[in-house]
């Protein structure tokens, strides 16, 4: 089931890269980090912890590392 | 292997200060930042936000001065630019798109700045519980607002994150702050001296005014804070005030309570570090130029000592000129006649310091968390599991990540550091500083094979 964003949806967000999160595509404005352009859709957990327990991102700085995702294709 | 005569490691108000201000005085700088523009995390998206989102306000706007200044020919900027390694002597060994580089001067600055103290209580890790700053960073680079948020917690930032939220139509469901009257009345003989900062002063005031107007529920001397998921998305965040039981549903909980100087790089570095009572962190020892006791190495902004965007530019500049000295740039006289500007700006900048610290000062219920409150966000390790590795004969904070793991995770004891010298404290144990080891920063196992050749010559 969808989690709905904590955020509200972004007037100047306007279209942008397509991705697919979650088996739907979402659309992202170019320079949006990837934890931006997840939680402008999503408000679900990112990954689930070694104790099975749910976790997003946090800090957006760069300090809890705990958003932290595989990446399989590269910016040219 | 490229040279400069300093590398700067930060590209925030310090970083782009001491920049700009060595490379004028004919040093070649080569300033490295992690994140893909210069700013830090004040001027955090400055560079593309132009003139959209002005509710960031003036300040921020301003950010874009010091961005200016950096269009130098003696300054090398590398973004996206983590490092990861700083050895005496110095080099400093930072990735890039995947690359490994070692780079050596003869002069290194630290600007790392400050990250967020953690605020650990029943149910922090929980997706929708975020930092205050890091709500503010999603303003800032990506123009997203917190939906219905709650913000929890004690410190200005507060006030400017409820402020900008209510400017934009994202206004608060409540602000909860764990200050408490007694610690105002404290933090009031402070206040002289805070009158020589009376514009930064009256900015807070109008924030709070602004909050109040706009009928944003406010509690204060706020304790007790838990949260738990009650339905898809959506949290129960309760807490208690004024002697009542009072709880919000909130898609989004942002907690802050102060922020803290970075210093994974400088303890990492074999500097000395100190804990500041007034400011309940560790902070390296420097002198009134920045210098530290490792030959060639400065350190400035808030990763010295938290003091906000004017004072870390104020004392970019005054590590700039102090650099600029021992290159032989400048003559003693000259170092210290050009330091009388910044000297006093950063005066000016701390003068409300010893009041805001002593006002919003960290709850110690959140410094000293109990029972099943996670502390070590990567390893999951709780509040009691703590306390009993030291009835089990830890002895500070060496024992702790050995016995526990608390600290053995990605980010390396960045989120954890602080709580477990809060737990040690609260037990009368050891706390001293912790060590912070290399790879500072996540680096690919690829990049180090890579690099092994260049090593060996």
């Amino acid at each position: 089931m969808k989690t709905a964003s904590r955020f509200l949806a972004r007037p100047d967000a306007g279209s942008g890269i397509t991705m697919m999160l979650d088996g739907a595509p979402v659309t992202a404005p170019p320079g949006d980090t990837v934890a931006a352009a997840v939680l402008a859709h999503s408000g679900a957990a990112f990954r689930r912890t070694e104790k099975d327990t749910p976790r997003a991102a946090y800090c957006i700085m760069g300090v809890c590392l705990r958003s932290t995702v595989s990446r399989t294709v590269r910016a040219a | 292997m490229t040279e400069a005569d300093l590398i700067i490691v930060g590209a925030g108000p310090a970083g782009m200060a001491a920049a700009s201000t060595a490379a004028e005085g004919g040093a070649g700088v080569l300033l490295l930042d992690r994140q893909s523009r210069p700013g830090g995390q004040a001027f955090s998206g400055v560079t593309v936000n132009g003139d959209r989102r002005e509710f960031l306000g003036k300040d921020y706007l301003a950010g874009r001065i010091l961005v200016d200044a950096l269009h130098n020919s003696n300054i090398v900027a590398e973004y996206g630019a983590s490092v990861w390694r700083l050895e005496r002597g110095a080099r400093v060994v930072w990735s890039q798109n995947d690359v490994s580089h070692i780079s050596s001067a003869p002069h290194v600055l630290l600007a790392g700045g400050a990250q967020e103290r953690p605020t650990p209580f029943p149910g922090w890790t929980l997706p929708g519980v975020m930092s205050a700053g890091a709500a503010q960073l999603l303003m800032k680079n990506a123009g997203l607002l917190p939906r219905d948020a709650v913000l929890a917690g004690s410190g200005p930032l507060l006030y400017l994150l409820a402020a900008q939220m209510i400017d934009t139509g994202a206004r608060p469901k409540a602000l909860v702050e764990t200050q408490t009257r007694l610690s105002l009345l404290k933090a009031s003989r402070h206040l002289p001296q805070a009158l020589l900062a009376a514009t930064t002063l009256l900015k807070g005031l109008r924030l709070i005014r602004r909050i109040r107007n706009a009928g944003v529920p406010g509690f204060t001397g706020a304790s007790g804070f838990r949260v738990r998921q009650i339905a898809d998305g959506d949290l129960s965040f309760s807490f208690n005030a004024r002697g009542q039981e009072h709880s919000f549903t909130t898609p989004l909980l942002l907690t802050h309570q102060g922020v803290v100087p970075s210093t994974h790089i400088s303890r990492a570095s074999g500097v000395d570090h100190v804990w500041s009572d007034a400011q309940s962190a560790y902070q390296p020892v420097t002198d009134e130029w920045g210098a530290t006791n490792v030959p060639g190495l400065h350190i400035a902004g808030d990763g010295a000592g938290i003091g906000g965007a004017e004072a870390a530019e104020a004392a970019g500049r005054l590590a700039a000129f102090d650099i600029l000295h021992q290159l032989g740039r400048l003559s003693e006289d000259q170092r210290n006649r050009s330091a009388a500007g910044p000297r006093s700006a950063l005066r000016r900048a701390m003068a409300i310091r010893p009041f805001l610290d002593a006002a919003y000062a960290p709850s110690r219920e959140l410094s000293e968390p109990v029972g099943e409150t996670i502390v070590c966000r990567c390893e999951e390790v709780s509040a009691d599991e703590i306390r009993k590795s030291l009835i089990d004969s830890a002895q500070g904070p060496r024992h702790i990540k050995a016995a526990t793991r608390a600290g053995m995770g990605p980010c390396q004891g960045r989120m954890c550091d602080l709580t477990v010298c809060g737990v040690l404290a609260s037990c009368g144990a050891d706390m001293s500083a912790p060590r912070a080891r290399t790879p500072i920063n996540p680096v690919r196992l690829g990049e180090l094979a890579a690099l092994a050749p260049s090593q060996e010559t």
